[in-house]
């Protein structure tokens, strides 16, 4: 049986990445292995209609996604709104320049580690908004609409998402590098 | 024409969200040419959206990770009643 139609291989090959994905973005382990359930069943009813014009694995994550979707759509109508647990930001130090090439960057394990704590350091609300904007590259108003919010109420979301990750890395990375590189420099 | 650093950083967000209307993009470029430290913040900006975006190729960050052998086995089950 190709491999599109061959459900079995589907787990075997793409189960730990859809998974990965799923936790990416769920950020929760017993949701992302219901994810990928729910995905894998929808492929095996849909599998008729892939097209082999893309990867398995891309099918499959697509279908991921939408579902992903689906679920934070009705997740979002059932919440009770939990207190905003934003850190004050810190007196406002001179931003660094931050001159690294970010995949060049991404591919050191040290680095890619402290992308991902400052980016599971966001509350949900925040790394929700934030993540349908830079992951799924929804405009503002689908977002708003996803999510429930207003547009004014997401424009702030979205800002201190980005200002929480910034001051994280400028913190845990850009900062803490410089410090590293001036202890040399006194110990010499 | 002159805004505030904050206001500066508050259009940064935005731009990279929906497009500036003219008096903000104007705004904002001339706030970015004077001053320094936000133009270093508006890099850092764009910093973060690349990475973003290079992250999510792989999920390198996320190697460790796997679904449990308890959970491979309940959904090999499902798949196998549909399949």
């Amino acid at each position: 049986m190709p491999e599109a139609l061959d459900p079995g291989s589907w787990l075997r090959d793409h189960g730990d990445y859809l998974y990965r994905y799923a936790l990416f973005r769920a950020r929760d382990p017993h949701q992302a292995e219901d994810l990928v359930q729910d995905t894998l069943l929808a492929a095996i009813r849909a599998r008729e209609r892939f097209k082999g014009d893309s990867s398995v694995r891309t099918w499959l994550t697509g279908i991921l996604n939408h579902k992903y979707l689906d679920q934070l759509r009705k997740q979002v109508r059932e919440r009770v709104e939990e207190n905003s647990t934003l850190d004050r930001a810190e007196p406002e130090a001179e931003p660094s320049s931050w001159n690294a090439d970010p995949a060049a960057l991404l591919e050191r394990k040290e680095f890619r580690e402290t992308f991902h704590d400052c980016l599971t350091r966001l509350n949900r609300r925040m790394f929700e908004a934030y993540s349908l904007r830079e992951i799924d590259n929804l405009e503002t108003d689908i977002i708003c609409n996803q999510l429930g919010v207003t547009a004014t109420n997401l424009r702030v979301t979205l800002h201190r998402a980005r200002e929480q990750l910034r001051i994280c890395l400028e913190k845990n990375w850009f900062g803490r590098h410089k410090q590293v590189a001036g202890r040399k420099e006194t110990a010499s | 024409m002159m805004i505030s650093c904050e206001e500066a950083r508050r259009l940064v967000s935005e731009s990279q969200d929906l497009s500036l209307g003219i008096y903000d993009r104007l705004a904002l470029g001339f706030h970015l040419l004077i001053c320094k430290l936000c133009a270093a913040y508006e890099k850092q900006y764009s910093f973060l959206r690349a990475a973003m975006r290079s992250l999510l190729q792989e999920f390198s960050h996320l190697e460790h990770e796997a679904l449990s052998e308890s959970a491979r086995e309940r959904i090999q089950r499902k798949l196998a009643g549909r399949g």
